[in-house]
């Protein structure tokens, strides 16, 4: 409601002279007030429900508002699946990631032509009307001109984006899987769950976990650290497979130093133990799997005294684990994404499909204390809440390479390893503009091509949250909503193992920023394409009547609707046989290797690069995501190269010294050694989410090394070349060599 | 207590607090009217009646907008306005928030923004739908100090019983909260700006602000 020169006249009666005399520019409306509350009403104290979005464990929170902002933040004690009741030092800072002054507040277009990592883009502030509008011309004129698949969206495959590629009709919707999961989910999809791999464990109740690699505990996840505290107070055993002493090997009964790379080699020797020794569950393996026959005839070359030469894992205690895993009930082969079965090295599918294997022969899937798979509510798909006719996708080559990885390609993991060579080589076509959301540039391996892609594109729009790297070279940002301000539910896919339902609720934008469903309905607009927006309010609202509940109703229920059921473990599975597949049908039937055989990763220690290179994801950060927050930087301002003492020694180099680390790859970075006995000294370490080289983040830039600058950027033919034990392409991102000097 | 600044003396300051207002919000057309336009004399006078003459620096600025052409002018006030308050690399040197200055952390939203917006709901306002900010945007401030001065004076033509309200909420404003920081935050804006107009009036802003400290604070 505007206050008017008018209304203090009307207002103000008969005595109305003095104000004759009030100088124009005090006649206008007020710009930034109203007289009528609720316009853009001001919270004062409120207690939100919330779903925590900082990482994907889906913890249920309770965000404290008083005096208008949230205040702190808590677990939800009524998520028993989540965190349980607690915060982590994540979560727990969430707020200060929305207040932070650095974020985005409105749409920007750039003005320097000129794109580069060293180029300021000069923004400008923008409406909204003017952004949608020239997306809708830049992206129709290449549609048009050079047709739908000219253009690549870079986002998760979300309601919103699915619903975007499909109006526009480009094959190019690229998302990271080859940089976080696709070998272990993969593995899962085609041998048991016929979707994605299942992120759900009864660890609470497993009397042995066995890790390789895993470190989730240590990544301060709290659906998976607090049911490992948990089984490990109840007397559980845990054994952790690892180069370095991760934080779970540090909890750990045993850390077992293994040769990077080399996991799969012992899973292949503990698989034909568990079978030559018959410790594996006979009743579970006759019901539930297929192929064991074919499966027992093939590891029976994978012997101890083998693994033990590869991996430097003594025999002994190849078959002492092994031994132990299969016959103390229940045990758990503990796996989350990006541990030895996720897309880190030349041999990671198969040894995803090792892991799976061994799961099942201790009948460790779908049975107390193992593995399940997602109990969740059901929910109509967005396409039958809002038909529409789309068009035709004429074109089904992708510029990502995807679709030489026809199984692959129906499960949407996308390519960040080949996208830039894709771009660069126009090969199958040129590719003409983008659009990304929540991606950072250095997740990519080797960012130099990425930067060099996008220069190439003749626009490119950022949906993002912070002034990453990636908006640096965006022709048009938007901006985002972080998760504490848009409102909706999750429907928990984590640690689900019952139906459960949280609520979110935000506290609104706090500048000119929109949620990514309302950018998409603007961007459906814009591109004349308006047949194909979602009412996205009232989709949420069909999915909640469909689980039987509402955003009222799971308020007045401590935001959590569920349904509690028993456990009980599935007879059957997503797969041909019905069956887990030891012996994949699937992979036989599209010409893969249906059974994982011993392969090296693609690079091996040399003389030249001697030393295998590990990373660590600090349990306080998420990527880059949290590395702008003032209170967590303090925690740790830069990453080190962690190295064994005797490896110290022999390039003569001290705690705190600046070593360059030299790839394969032909880059080089500029770390300080941090010197611990808790890595072989044929491995080194360092930490993930710095070397930010955005000038956007005011706490984040210039601290530390991009490990990322030293990885491969495994193409498409690295990935052909493979291609009988590989059905996805995997960046297999710690595939390669170093060396490391004095600086 | 207010009574004790003549009216004609707290219509300047309303004036020229609009003024400011306008100054930093986002440049647009009504920007541009305002110093090639009839209403610049009255923000003069404005400025003349505290004793603070602005009137070469609007000289200079008008003539500025005349010569360089009022598109290309705005859309340098744009991109500076951006630069300075908005999104920029490197970071902004100027976040126009209070409690990134006032508070501990260098964050939006905190003690200091809920102490203005309670004074704002105290005066009968609310944020307005369209504007997409966090409550103590400097203009926004500058707004509110402008709109407690009129406010007074209308209730006082009134006889109204809650000038003594709108006096004591206009009290708190200042000395508690808006000459805590605004002096910080106008001599980064003079510090760091690449044109002459927002380093002209972030100048003269600090002025006023004294000026205000002077005969306003603790009165």
């Amino acid at each position: 409601m505007e206050i008017t020169r008018r209304e203090f006249l009307k207002g103000a009666g008969a005595s109305t002279a003095g104000l004759i005399a009030l100088p124009s520019i005090l006649e206008g409306k007020l710009s930034a007030f109203a007289r009528a509350s609720g316009e853009r009403p001001i919270v004062w104290e409120k207690t939100l429900y919330q779903c925590c979005g900082v990482c994907a464990s889906e913890c249920g929170t309770i965000c404290y508002v008083r005096d208008g902002h949230i205040q702190w933040i808590e677990g939800n004690p009524a998520d028993r699946l989540g965190g349980y009741g607690k915060a982590c030092v994540k979560g727990a800072s969430a707020m200060r990631h929305l207040y932070d002054p650095d974020r985005l507040k409105s749409p920007l277009k750039r003005t320097n032509p000129k794109k580069g990592k060293d180029e300021n883009p000069g923004w400008v502030k923008i409406s909204w009307e003017e952004a949608f509008a020239t997306i809708g011309e830049k992206f129709n004129e290449a549609i048009n001109n050079h047709g739908p698949e000219s253009v690549v969206i870079f986002s998760r495959p979300d309601d919103p984006c699915t619903r975007l590629q499909k109006a526009i009709a480009t094959p190019n919707q690229v998302q990271h899987g080859d940089v976080c999961y696709t070998p272990a989910h993969f593995a899962w999809r085609v041998m048991a769950t016929g979707g994605g791999r299942p992120y759900t464990m009864d660890m609470e109740n497993a009397k042995y976990i066995m890790g390789f690699g895993w470190d989730m505990p240590g990544k301060s996840k709290l659906c998976q650290l607090i049911p490992f505290m948990k089984a490990k107070e109840k007397g559980a055993k845990v054994v952790i497979f690892d180069p370095r002493m991760s934080l779970t090997a540090h909890m750990a009964d045993e850390w077992i130093p293994i040769k990077a790379g080399t996991d799969l080699a012992v899973l292949l020797a503990m698989i034909n133990y568990v079978i030559q020794e018959d410790l594996y569950d006979k009743e579970y393996v006759d019901n539930y799997t297929y192929g064991f026959a074919e499966l027992k005839n093939h590891v029976s070359q994978y012997t101890a005294d083998w693994a033990a030469d590869i991996s430097d894992v003594p025999a002994d205690v190849i078959r002492r684990i092994a031994r132990e895993f299969a016959t103390t009930k229940p045990a758990l082969l503990a796996t989350h994404k990006r541990d030895a079965g996720g897309p880190n090295w030349g041999n990671s599918f198969p040894t995803a499909q090792a892991q799976i294997i061994l799961k099942a022969l201790v009948g460790g899937i779908e049975r107390k204390g193992g593995f399940f798979l997602p109990r969740r509510f059901s929910q109509p798909s967005v396409d039958s809440f809002a038909p529409a006719t789309f068009p035709e996708m004429k074109e089904k080559r992708r510029v990502d390479g995807q679709h030489l990885f026809p199984l692959a390609n129906a499960a949407r993991t996308g390519s960040f390893g080949h996208i830039a060579q894709g771009i660069l080589s126009e090969d199958p076509y040129p590719v003409r503009v983008g659009i990304m959301r929540k991606y950072n540039l250095l997740a990519f391996p080797n960012p130099d091509t990425i930067v060099e892609a996008i220069k190439k594109l003749d626009f490119f729009v950022v949906v993002d949250i912070m002034p990453s790297e990636s908006c640096q070279m965006a022709d048009i940002v938007l901006p985002d909503m972080y998760f504490l301000e848009g409102s909706g539910y999750t429907n928990r896919t984590r640690n689900a193992l019952w139906p459960m339902l949280l609520l979110r609720e935000g506290v609104g934008a706090l500048w000119d920023n929109k949620s990514w469903s309302a950018i998409v309905n603007g961007i459906l607009d814009a591109l004349v394409k308006s047949e194909f927006k979602v009412d996205w309010t009232g989709y949420r609202d069909a999915c909640l009547e469909s689980a039987g509940t509402s955003m009222a109703e799971m308020r007045a229920n401590k935001g959590i609707h569920e349904r509690k059921q028993d456990l009980v473990g599935r007879t059957e599975f997503n797969t041909p046989s019905k069956k887990i597949e030891l012996y994949s049908s699937i992979l036989e039937r599209e010409g893969y290797d249906p059974l994982p055989a011993w392969h090296e990763p693609y690079t091996m220690p040399s003389a030249e690069y001697p030393y295998r290179i590990v990373v660590n994801h600090l349990p306080w950060l998420v990527h880059t995501g949290m590395s702008n927050d003032p209170v967590l930087v303090e925690m740790q301002p830069e990453n080190f190269l962690h190295m064994h003492p005797d490896m110290a020694a022999e390039i003569g180099v001290g705690e705190g010294e600046y070593v360059v680390v030299d790839s394969q790859n032909g880059k080089s970075i500029k770390l300080r050694a941090h010197i611990t006995r808790g890595i072989r000294r044929d491995t080194v370490m360092t930490e993930h989410a710095f070397g930010q080289w955005s000038r956007g983040w005011s706490v984040a830039h210039g601290r530390g090394s991009n490990d990322g600058d030293l990885l491969p950027e495994r193409r498409l033919e690295d990935s052909l070349r493979i291609k009988s034990y590989l059905p996805c392409h995997s960046a297999a991102i710690l595939d390669t060599c170093v060396n490391v000097r004095k600086a | 207590m207010r009574s004790a600044v003549e009216p004609g003396v707290a219509t300047a300051r309303a004036v020229v607090y609009r003024f400011l207002a306008r100054c930093f919000s986002f440049p647009d057309v009504e920007l541009v009217k305002l110093f090639d336009g009839e209403s610049l004399t009255e923000c003069l006078d404005g400025w003349r009646t505290l004793g603070l003459d602005v009137t070469s620096e609007a000289a200079e600025i008008t003539a500025w907008l005349r010569s360089a052409g009022s598109e290309a002018a705005l859309q340098e006030l744009q991109l500076e306005y951006t630069r300075l308050f908005v999104n920029a690399y490197p970071r902004i040197p100027a976040p126009p928030y209070s409690s990134v200055y006032l508070g501990e952390d260098r964050l939006v939203w905190g003690q200091s923004t809920a102490r203005a917006a309670k004074l704002y709901e105290a005066a009968g306002l609310h944020m307005a739908e369209d504007f997409a900010e966090i409550p103590d945007h400097i203009a926004a401030e500058m707004e509110f100090a402008s709109y407690l001065i009129v406010e007074q004076r209308r209730k006082r033509d009134d006889s109204s019983d809650s000038v003594s309200d709108l006096a004591a909420i206009e009290d708190e404003f200042l000395n508690q909260h808006l000459f805590q920081w605004a002096p910080a935050f106008f001599g980064r804006v003079a510090e760091c700006s690449r044109v002459p107009f927002y380093r002209l009036m972030a100048e003269k802003a600090h002025l006023l602000i004294e000026w205000d400290v002077r005969h306003i604070s603790g009165t």
